[in-house]
């Protein structure tokens, strides 16, 4: 007797904005964002576990309510979600196995693919701070020339 | 030249890849406010990085965008459990919202739902309601059987005691 019987909810109208808003930028960033943490985690099903875990986290909504800098903000968090679902940790040594790449590429790989602070690279490689920081700009700089 | 700095040493390339210190990124996102320069070089910055990271996007299955509605869904549903009542209720709802939030919910039962904590004030009720019975009938027969034993020595007390001088033969 009464038992408790929970009918179908219809989605309220701020509801259905909201997965809009998430399912809006997964259809414009979605591509990009598996490319960034397939580029981190090299294994497909890792990588779509972190790709449905970033379109569906509530910093998405937040990006998706202020209109700027939505690329570096899902750029951002894609890397971070990717390096903290990574099931090798990042360590303290840095593994050099590609001395062929030059000195811009092999400090963006290491910052961003595999997650080490400018300051172990700096040390790694014996370079300074600013000159980690320079070859990160002249990466960019290379890429942004036509 | 602070500006030309910032635009020349790539810490604005290392704050769009997320690379930079707590510190360096306070003080970009505070020079972001007050240099138009900065913000426009970063601007112009975030459409190249996404040019490039568009270059190497990967299209995922189209699973994945299904996983993503079904968890969104879920994160909703689990979010209007985690609602108190008064949330969901239309003159304490959120003010942006233009209807109220309510959920539908079918009237014809007689069960409601309370909040697991509710469990240990029933079972505190319970055991303090037992505990006043328990003291409630013991003063309650103490008082009757004083009350007794007060009618008792009452009745001792004028059997005993001498009759008046004009009751006396």
């Amino acid at each position: 007797m009464g038992k408790m019987k929970q009918v179908y909810r219809k989605p309220t109208s701020q509801e259905i904005i909201r997965q809009a808003d998430h399912l809006s930028l997964y259809d414009r960033y979605g591509s990009m964002a598996y490319g960034i943490i397939l580029q981190i985690i090299p294994e497909p099903e890792l990588a779509q576990s972190v790709l449905i875990d970033l379109f569906s986290s509530l910093q998405i909504r937040s990006y998706a309510e202020m209109s700027a800098h939505t690329t570096g903000n899902i750029i951002r968090l894609a890397r971070s979600k990717a390096i903290a679902a990574r099931p090798v940790p990042v360590t303290q040594s840095i593994p050099i196995s590609n001395t062929n790449d030059n000195t811009e590429k092999l400090v963006f790989d290491l910052s961003f693919c595999q997650g080490y602070s400018l300051e172990a690279i700096a040390k790694k490689l014996q370079l300074s701070h600013t000159n980690v920081l320079k070859s990160i700009y002249t990466y960019f700089k290379h890429l942004r020339s036509p | 030249m602070k500006t030309y700095h910032y635009l020349k040493n790539g810490i604005l390339e290392a704050y769009l890849l997320g690379l930079t210190t707590e510190k360096e990124k306070e003080e970009v996102e505070k020079l972001l406010t007050t240099d138009a320069d900065v913000l426009a070089e970063l601007n112009e910055l975030e459409t190249s990085m996404e040019e490039y990271f568009l270059r190497n996007a990967v299209p995922p299955p189209p699973s994945v965008r299904e996983a993503i509605e079904l968890r969104i869904n879920e994160t909703e549903i689990k979010k209007w459990d985690d609602v108190p009542y008064s949330h969901s209720n239309p003159k304490s709802a959120e003010s942006n919202s233009s209807e109220p939030s309510y959920i539908n919910v079918e009237f014809a039962n007689t069960h409601i739902r309370v909040h697991k904590n509710w469990r240990a004030a029933f079972i505190a009720i319970f055991i303090l309601s037992k505990v006043f019975l328990i003291f409630g009938l013991y003063y309650y027969f103490k008082s009757s059987s004083q009350e007794q034993e007060i009618i008792r020595l009452k009745a001792a007390v004028q059997q005993t005691a001498p009759l008046p001088r004009s009751l006396t033969p």
